[in-house]
């Protein structure tokens, strides 16, 4: 019999927390673009004699993620120091959480291909401080045998919530859809930007390979994986690599290995055997973090509406096909454009079809937010109305949106400003124009009259080109039924 | 309580400490002595004392404000090397 072999993948989530300040001194969290060592202070530096100060804002956000992600919170736990000599961390040590994670016990309920539902456990939920940034100097410019390194500590102690998954996981596709979840999850809660190529969003995964003879390899950590398409093909390298390993009868060793993503696999991070041992204790700066039931009912009551219960909502209330409920809820700002669309009158099916393509298209263009999408809501529900009333067609009404949101027009000025007059090309005025067509094209005419036309190709050709002389604002049956009497007199 | 030469060894590299053969022969003695004094504390009835205490006050929070610390250039200065805005520290990664 074949073997076969089943992945058993779990993930580490660090998410930096939308904090203004750092999670336990005053120093900005501004850091992407900055001169280097500039949002620094002796907390962050680790000089002597300082105390760290928490950011209640960064529990406040760690808590809120928690209870959406169905975690049991604590009312009370503890910071603890995790010792290690390596100079991102200027303390030599990283506060963060250990035997009493702030949150323990939650789940994301993803939806499979086929429509069926899984949940992924989360095993904990804490919070730690981020790390400075290494720049290693090596005289070719190679990472290796680099030279020295500089350090930038501005995103040293930066709050990061670490969110780690049971190893639940069974699929590289799954793996995708639990971090795009967690992703679009921090983005509707506000408490992260949740960006991955950043850093806003890193994930680290733990997989090993079940064997059906029994055989249990073991499991390597993958690193640096900065996208969701890369998390998928890691994990797919990965599998194939151990799998393949032990259908050999090999044994798969313990490692971390990097993501090289132009390469497409993994390496092992050969880095010296070193005794690793973090010597935990509790932080002795630190009284414990304590939440009140206050605080806690607070939270629970400031929750919006979390993704998933939209995309159920979009579904059940307005009738909205599953994949499009998808895209409409993917993002808040998009949710809330819908919602306003529908509210305005606008029917659901044709406002979802709008965003969807148009609005997303011109999103896309802009990099803007549907917040302060230049065509608000009510200017689109109204737009939908004229092509629903049959007052513009639709390419019309793609014409005057582009340019009420290109050059922030009015309606009425974008009308004008497209040429395109309200109210149909119909009747004389149309045939009027199928005249000017058929003249300018004689010669077409002569081959269809001929019979060389047996596709009707040419047909097609002529309204093609009424339709077009006429922006779009004749409807097609009349155009095809007065270009076929024009050819047939 | 018997600490060997090796446990030392490990203890000093972990703290990135050089020691001498004699000094961790003298250390694992040292060593072995404190621990045998805190294992005096076994003798003590603890079964129902938790390890470490969360009574008693929580830590303070602040508020989510940043206030800019004017003093970076005068600790920049104070690094054995540095090299414009960053500061300098040995080589860090391994060779492949």
């Amino acid at each position: 019999m074949p073997l076969s072999f089943t992945p058993v993948i779990g993930l580490e989530i660090h998410v930096q927390l939308a904090t203004v300040s750092k999670l336990f001194c005053s120093c900005s969290t501004d850091y992407i673009g900055q001169k280097p060592n500039t949002n620094v202070c002796p907390v962050c530096l680790g000089l002597p004699g300082t105390l760290p100060v928490l950011n209640g804002r960064a529990v406040e956000f760690a808590t809120k993620t928690a209870l959406a992600l169905n975690c049991r919170v604590r009312n009370r736990t503890r910071f603890h120091r995790k010792n290690y000599f390596y100079p991102d961390l200027p303390k030599a040590y990283q506060i963060s959480q250990y035997d009493l994670p702030l949150a323990v016990g939650g789940y994301v309920e993803l939806t499979e291909a086929d429509g069926s539902k899984r949940r992924i456990g989360i095993q904990r939920l804490h919070l730690e401080e981020d790390t400075g940034k290494l720049v290693h100097i090596a005289s070719d410019g190679r990472l290796s045998g680099a030279l020295y390194s500089l350090v930038d500590y501005n995103r040293a102690g930066i709050p990061l919530m670490e969110i780690v998954s049971a190893p639940d996981i069974t699929s590289p596709a799954q793996a995708k859809e639990y971090v795009a979840r967690l992703r679009q999850l921090v983005r509707y809660l506000g408490v992260s930007d949740g960006d991955m190529e950043s850093g806003s969003l890193r994930v680290d995964a733990n997989i090993s390979v079940k064997v059906s003879d029994g055989r249990w390899g073991k499991k390597s950590e993958i690193k640096n994986m900065n996208s969701l398409r890369a998390i998928e093909r890691a994990l797919e390298y990965e599998i194939e690599r151990q799998s393949s390993m032990l259908a050999r009868g090999e044994e798969v060793e313990q490692e971390t290995r990097h993501w090289d993503d132009a390469a497409g696999v993994t390496r092992s991070s050969r880095s010296k055997e070193e005794a690793h041992d973090y010597r935990y204790f509790p932080e002795p700066d630190l009284l414990p973090l304590v939440l009140e039931e206050g605080f806690l009912e607070e939270i629970a009551e400031s929750m919006p509406e979390l993704p998933w219960e939209v995309f159920k909502r979009f579904e059940e209330v307005y009738g909205i096909e599953p994949e499009d409920a998808a895209l409409l809820s993917e993002r808040r700002d998009v949710a809330a454009y819908f919602e306003a669309c529908v509210k305005a009158g606008a029917s659901p099916d044709k406002a979802a079809n709008w965003i969807k393509t148009e609005l997303f298209r011109v999103m896309n263009e802009c990099k803007c937010s549907a917040d302060d999408f230049p065509v608000r809501p009510e200017a689109l529900t109204e737009l939908l109305r004229k092509v629903e009333q049959g007052d513009l067609s639709a390419t019309a009404a793609k014409d005057v949106f582009g340019l009420m949101a290109g050059q922030g027009l009015r309606l009425d000025e974008a009308i004008k400003a497209a040429g395109v007059s309200v109210g149909k090309v119909s009747g004389g005025a149309l045939k009027d124009i199928i005249d000017e067509v058929l003249r300018e094209n004689a010669e077409v005419i002569e081959d269809i009259k001929s019979g060389r036309d047996k596709k009707g190709k040419k047909v097609k050709f002529l309204q093609g080109l009424v339709m077009r002389r006429t922006k779009g604002q004749a409807d097609p049956q009349e155009v095809s039924e007065l270009l076929d009497e024009s050819l047939n007199n | 309580m018997a600490i060997s030469e090796a446990d030392v060894r490990r203890v000093a590299l972990l703290a990135r400490l050089e020691v001498t053969d004699e000094e961790a022969r003298s250390l694992a003695e040292h060593f072995g002595k404190i621990l045998e004094h805190f294992h005096r504390l076994q003798e003590l009835e603890l079964s129902e004392v938790d390890p470490f205490s969360l009574e008693g006050p929580g830590t303070p929070w602040r508020s989510d404000e940043a206030k800019p610390w004017g003093g970076r250039d005068e600790i920049l200065s104070e690094a054995p090397r540095r090299e414009g805005d960053f500061f300098v520290v040995p080589r860090i990664v391994e060779e492949e």
